[in-house]
């Protein structure tokens, strides 16, 4: 999907080789980096991509509660079993209600560089 | 005739840059609410099923579809990677199904879902149950327009399957820990389950079902609202 729209992207764009890729990847996608890369690498072979560099942002992930308004990182709780991750939880640091993931589900196309 | 305006663009072999902010996964998003969108119009409670492989799933539908058959016009669509053994069984309870096979793919999409849906026919249905397939991982991302979303999860899978998965639990309204039976031979307590649910999503409401003997399915029904 996102090789595929890079190469639609560029071509409407009239390029004949991509040089560089620059993708948004927020935290809430559990994207990992490394799968990412070694796709994007594997795909681009004979394509206007081949020998481009793809560079990954991440974003961090943003909620929002309804009830107090807090907006900001998830909770993470403390948690011996999770090795110091922190158990994520979805319920408000302020006051414990719901919260909604605003920011961090994002899996954008910022930046193309090409040649013509 | 006016001459066409001319296209000033980089030169042969010139560098340059666009940038197109193109959000890949907007696109489910706006799929998934065109669903919601034919669900509405057409009235039906559309509920997308959730949990890992061998969670029991199918049978809490089976189960589930039982006790509302008489009541209720009840399609179940059903997203598998080849079989259809699960929508089979579920077709033995005089619902109608349709298979969806996703291949390789871990999860059902908004866009398999709108294709499937445009085959039936929503103004007959009252509740359209919708089995996704068994991952706890990628479902979550992958919103499908329906207005309730469950996830089930069983004993047999260890203390932690919650834990580990916090994501799939933080936008699901109804969580169903399965398999109660076997919770002392697993040594698992079901009540930290459920704690671990409600530390994630305070909202969501979990029950505690034995799917295969029909215990808490009433309950669950409950619980959707139905």
């Amino acid at each position: 999907m996102l090789v595929e729209n890079i190469i639609e992207t560029a071509e409407e764009n009239g390029a004949k080789q991509v040089m560089s890729v620059e993708v948004e990847i927020g935290e809430f996608t559990f994207l990992n980096l490394d799968q990412v890369k070694f796709c994007y690498s594997t795909l681009i072979g004979d394509t206007i991509l081949e020998g481009s560099e793809i560079i990954l942002e991440t974003k961090k992930g943003v909620v929002k509660c309804d009830s107090c308004g807090y907006t900001g990182p998830i909770l993470a709780i403390d948690d011996s079993e999770l090795y110091g991750l922190g158990l994520l939880s979805f319920s408000c640091p302020e006051c414990s209600k719901i919260t909604r993931v605003i920011e961090g589900r994002e899996f954008i196309i910022r930046r193309i560089q090409m040649k013509r | 005739m006016r001459e066409k305006p001319k296209l000033i663009g980089p030169n042969k072999g010139e560098v340059f840059e666009i940038e197109p902010d193109k959000n890949l996964l907007g696109r489910n998003l706006e799929l998934s609410l065109e669903n919601k969108e034919k669900f509405d119009m057409n009235n039906v409670v559309a509920i997308d099923v959730m949990g890992s492989i061998g969670s029991g799933k199918t049978t809490l539908l089976e189960e589930t579809v039982k006790l509302l058959r008489e009541k209720y016009s009840i399609f179940v669509l059903g997203g598998d990677i080849t079989t259809t053994i699960d929508v089979d069984r579920i077709a033995r309870h005089n619902v109608p199904t349709i298979q969806i096979n996703t291949g390789r793919g871990c999860h059902l999409d908004a866009n398999l879902i709108q294709n499937a849906i445009s085959k039936i026919d929503l103004s007959k249905i009252d509740i359209l149950f919708i089995e996704n397939v068994g991952n706890l991982i990628c479902p979550a991302g992958f919103p499908l327009g329906t207005s309730k979303r469950v996830v089930v999860v069983s004993v047999t899978e260890g203390p932690y399957m919650v834990k580990k998965h916090p994501f799939i639990f933080g936008e699901t309204q109804v969580v169903v820990i399965n398999k109660l039976d076997l919770a002392e031979v697993m040594e698992v307590d079901p009540h930290s389950l459920k704690e671990d649910v409600h530390k994630i999503n305070p909202d969501a409401k979990v029950v505690f079902t034995s799917a295969k003997h029909g215990e808490g399915v009433q309950e669950f029904i409950e619980h959707l609202g139905l």
